[in-house]
């Protein structure tokens, strides 16, 4: 199933404003992180969000939330609750092109809710 | 009329072949007519695309062209491509450029029953082109301002307007208009959401035909919709005006100066001189931003600011958008003739639940159904936009809906008394339609 589900999010992964994937569980363990290319500038966003993730995917749970995002400088963060458990986390440099990210983001997510 | 959908949101050559290629083998259907629609993320790798489906349906008429999106009966996505194949002796294609296109595509069009007109409203083929754009744009605006008066201004913008439609505009009403009567006509009148030098790009055969035009032609049991998001127009000026206020409070009056596509002025300045007035965060690009900004595909072509024009014949209205592009004289995309002087500024808005009455239109029950959603939803509603595919499904079986810039139409008869009627049977509008053909299977 982690197979199928890697499957699902790979198309993200193709359009080249997208830098980092990552499948989330509540307790802030990554399930599954897609990286375009290895930069200190990404691992320690990566490292940021892993100190910060439980507080933010309580937020998001407690509050309901369609989906979170976070800009710092040109880089953009956005995190869509895909179930009660899971969140896809989508890192992006490209603010111009967000809405059609949202559109993928949320096919995504009823993808992978449906597999699991 | 067997039909089938194939769609792949993957964006590199490699894994499009892959994921199309498990997809046609699980098909059942020859097709003899195939109509690709990419998305920009294809940009790079479209001819390989196009080379690898020409080798697999050698046989097959082929058309397309990019559109922003495009949702199925399972997914939604801005990425990757979605192909229509069609095994039917009721389809045929059709396309023609160079001057005299739509004439040629009139006569091909005439004795079907619908047609699908793929064309682009603006184009620049080059960045050669565009810059020829601009400094006649700046040499028209000097001779429009140095007129003394207004007899030689609609003068200077008529021969403005008259450039424009030769090599860079097509306008829609006109465009409409020039076809057969017995014909109902969906216009698929192009404008990427990101406009960059040689698109919208437009394929027949297999191959770009640049500023050019195709026809996808039906015969059968077909049925042609139309629905846009406002209410239904006024019978007068007066009464359409009331209207619009009531749905945009803070519309305001203004006094154009326009001929044909051209639009001299608002209320005595240039509309972006105009725009910047009013609106005080917006600032006119630099001739410079705008063509790098074309030149890396994000010179924006949407924006919520509008000039809402009212028709003389029909009382409906269109809406042009106003950007900060800049420009002396304003290109508009529908030819303004017909419509009054007078015209409303106003800021749109819309609830997306309103493109769910074009599913409402639908007469059959067991058809296949082609539907096009105006591609503002993008940027006004973001991912909320999968909400469209659901109000699809709540009335269609088997459909392929796309998002592309504001669908048009020229119908028999007109169901409704709609906003965008600005010529009898002739609806456009710069934001919120949306179309749909009904093929019976």
């Amino acid at each position: 199933m982690l197979l199928d589900v890697y499957n699902a999010i790979r198309p993200l992964m193709t359009n080249p404003s997208v830098q980092m994937v990552v499948l989330y569980r509540i307790d802030g363990t990554p399930i599954i992180a897609e990286v375009r290319k290895r930069s200190a500038r990404f691992l320690n966003i990566l490292y940021n969000l892993e100190n910060n993730i439980k507080n933010i995917l309580y937020e998001i749970f407690n509050g309901k939330l369609e989906e979170v995002s976070f800009k710092f400088n040109d880089v953009i963060i956005k995190m869509y609750p895909v179930s009660r458990t899971l969140v896809l986390t989508v890192i992006t440099c490209d603010e111009f092109s967000i809405y059609r990210l949202d559109v993928d983001a949320k096919s995504i997510c009823k993808k992978i809710r449906e597999l699991i | 009329m067997n039909v089938e959908v194939v769609c792949t949101p993957f964006s590199n050559y490699e894994e499009i072949v892959r994921d199309l290629e498990s997809k046609f083998s699980a098909l059942n259907i020859d097709p003899n007519v195939l109509l690709v629609f990419f998305t920009d993320s294809v940009l790079n790798d479209h001819e390989k695309v196009l080379a690898y489906l020409k080798d697999r349906f050698p046989d097959a008429k082929m058309t397309g062209c990019f559109v922003e999106g495009y949702t199925t009966p399972n997914e939604t996505w801005t990425s990757g491509l979605v192909i229509l194949l069609m095994d039917s002796d009721n389809v045929e294609i059709f396309y023609a450029k160079g001057k005299d296109a739509f004439k040629k595509i009139g006569r091909d069009v005439s004795g079907w029953n619908t047609a699908i007109l793929i064309f682009p409203l603006f184009y620049f083929s080059s960045r050669f082109e565009m810059l020829r754009f601009y400094f006649s744009n700046i040499y028209h605006y000097t001779k429009y301002i140095s007129a003394r008066s207004l007899n030689d201004k609609i003068r200077v913008l008529r021969k403005y307007s008259d450039v424009l439609e030769s090599k860079y505009v097509f306008p829609v009403n006109k465009v409409l208009r020039s076809m057969p009567r017995d014909t109902d006509i969906i216009g698929m009148n192009l404008l990427p959401l990101e406009a960059r030098t040689g698109f919208p790009k437009i394929f027949a055969n297999y191959e770009s035909i640049g500023r050019g035009i195709v026809a996808v032609c039906f015969k059968g049991k077909l049925n042609a919709s139309f629905h846009d998001v406002f209410p239904e127009r006024g019978n007068s000026f007066e009464e359409t005006v009331e209207i619009l206020r009531n749905t945009f409070p803070e519309a305001e009056i203004v006094r154009v100066v326009k001929k044909g596509v051209a639009i001299g002025e608002v209320n005595g300045i240039r509309a972006t001189k105009f725009l910047e007035a009013r609106i005080s965060s917006l600032r006119e690009l630099s001739k410079d931003e705008a063509l790098s900004k074309l030149n890396e595909g994000k010179l924006q072509t949407v924006t919520p600011y509008a000039l809402a024009f009212l028709s003389k014949i029909t009382y409906g209205c269109s809406l042009l958008g106003l950007l900060p592009y800049p420009l002396g004289i304003y290109p508009s995309l529908f030819d303004t003739d017909g419509f009054y002087d007078e015209a409303l500024f106003l800021g749109e808005y819309y609830s997306l639940k309103r493109f769910e009455e074009l599913f409402k239109c639908k007469r059959f029950e067991d058809s296949f159904d082609l539907f096009l959603i105006d591609y503002n939803v993008f940027p006004m509603f973001g991912g909320r936009v999968t909400e469209v595919a659901e109000y699809a499904k709540t009335f269609c079986q088997r459909y392929l809906g796309l998002f592309t810039s504001c669908p048009s139409i020229r119908l028999r008869s007109m169901e409704k008394k709609f906003m965008s009627e600005i010529e009898r049977g002739i609806c456009f509008n710069g934001t919120g339609t949306s179309a749909m053909l009904e093929m019976k299977l």
